[in-house]
């Protein structure tokens, strides 16, 4: 038993290395190569935690291969955009302009209750009011509204704010020319009524 | 670029422990093989004092060598040499040649196994 407590403390450090080593990503956030390693790691460790009479060793090898593949594995993704679309695949197009594309769901075999589920996710009811749908390569869609259905940010409230000025200038300018227009209008008559008087 | 170097250093470290090992492992077997084809020519020639002796010196040099084998090794399979070990012992103090033989042919295919068990080869790795 005390064998299993230090083995236990062991290996639950070296996971806590290796994850950290790994990177930071959250679990709904895992690529599925990342998620298969996760599961692997975890398994690896708890077999020698349980069974004392396996060596350490054959716990702790395969962790640190693992570790030194998925980091060599990255990088390589990182240098290499070929290598990065074979390993983590390339995002797909499920909806364009409102519509299901039904052969790119028939190939990577989602269907559309999934699809709808999703989009309900995102807060979209009606699949009429998305431009784009993407499934991304983790397995997130991401939802690209049409542009009527966008939600108001603070760009579009300052756009309206400087909109709304630049109308409100406009009016002013043209009330103003209109007061000039018509004083002058006003002077050239009392002009003329002037000269008539004169003239009569 | 620290984490790839880190991984590559342990990649490294990797390699060296399994060439060590293996090495390690072989040279200490090949000895052991030496003294069992030595125990096995005494029982032969059913010389029981110099097949105590060398039993005796073989079982010391077990005891030392399979607390580093554990490292590598299943622990079943390391008591289960030391446990044939014991009846080999036995079976030379009562004398019984026979049984003495099976039990060095078995202690020599429990040895041949190591160093067979972490070889790379295709049966292995398959």
């Amino acid at each position: 038993m005390a064998i299993s407590f230090v083995r236990t403390i062991i290996l639950y450090l070296l996971v806590i290395i290796v994850v950290r080593i790994m990177g930071k990503r959250q679990v709904g956030e895992l690529e599925p190569i990342e998620l298969v390693v996760t599961i692997m790691i975890s398994e690896l460790a708890a077999i020698p935690m349980q069974e004392t009479g396996i060596p350490l060793t054959t716990g702790i090898v395969p962790i640190f291969t693992l570790l030194v593949l998925e980091v060599l594995l990255s990088f390589t993704e990182m240098k290499n955009k070929k290598i990065r679309r074979f390993i983590k695949g390339v995002p797909s197009i499920l909806i364009y302009e409102g519509n299901m594309l039904i052969e790119e769901m028939k190939s990577i075999r989602f269907n559309r209750d999934d699809l709808m589920e999703e989009l309900r996710l995102s807060g979209y009811a009606n699949i009429a009011d998305v431009q784009y749908g993407i499934l991304e390569t983790n397995g997130r869609l991401s939802v690209i509204p049409k542009k009527e259905n966008k939600p108001l940010v603070q760009k579009d409230i300052d756009t309206m704010l400087q909109q709304q000025q630049q109308l409100t200038e406009q009016m002013q300018k043209k009330q103003k020319k209109e007061q000039e227009q018509k004083a002058k209008q006003k002077e050239r008559l009392i002009k003329k009524q002037l000269e008539n008087k004169r003239k009569d | 670029m620290k984490t790839v170097i880190f991984a590559g250093v342990i990649l490294i470290l990797i390699i060296m422990s399994i060439v060590f090992a293996n090495f390690y492992i072989l040279q200490k077997v090949d000895s052991f093989k030496t003294v069992l084809n030595d125990i096995s020519r005494a029982l032969e020639l059913e010389d029981w004092e110099q097949s105590m002796e060398l039993i005796e010196t073989v079982e010391g040099a077990w005891d030392k060598l399979s607390s580093q084998l554990a490292v590598f090794f299943n622990h079943g399979e390391l008591r289960d040499m030391g446990v044939t070990m014991a009846s080999l012992k036995t079976y030379i103090m009562q004398n019984e040649k026979t049984e003495a033989m099976a039990q060095v042919s078995i202690l020599s295919f429990g040895i041949k196994h190591i160093t067979e068990k972490d070889s790379i080869n295709i049966k292995n790795i398959f």
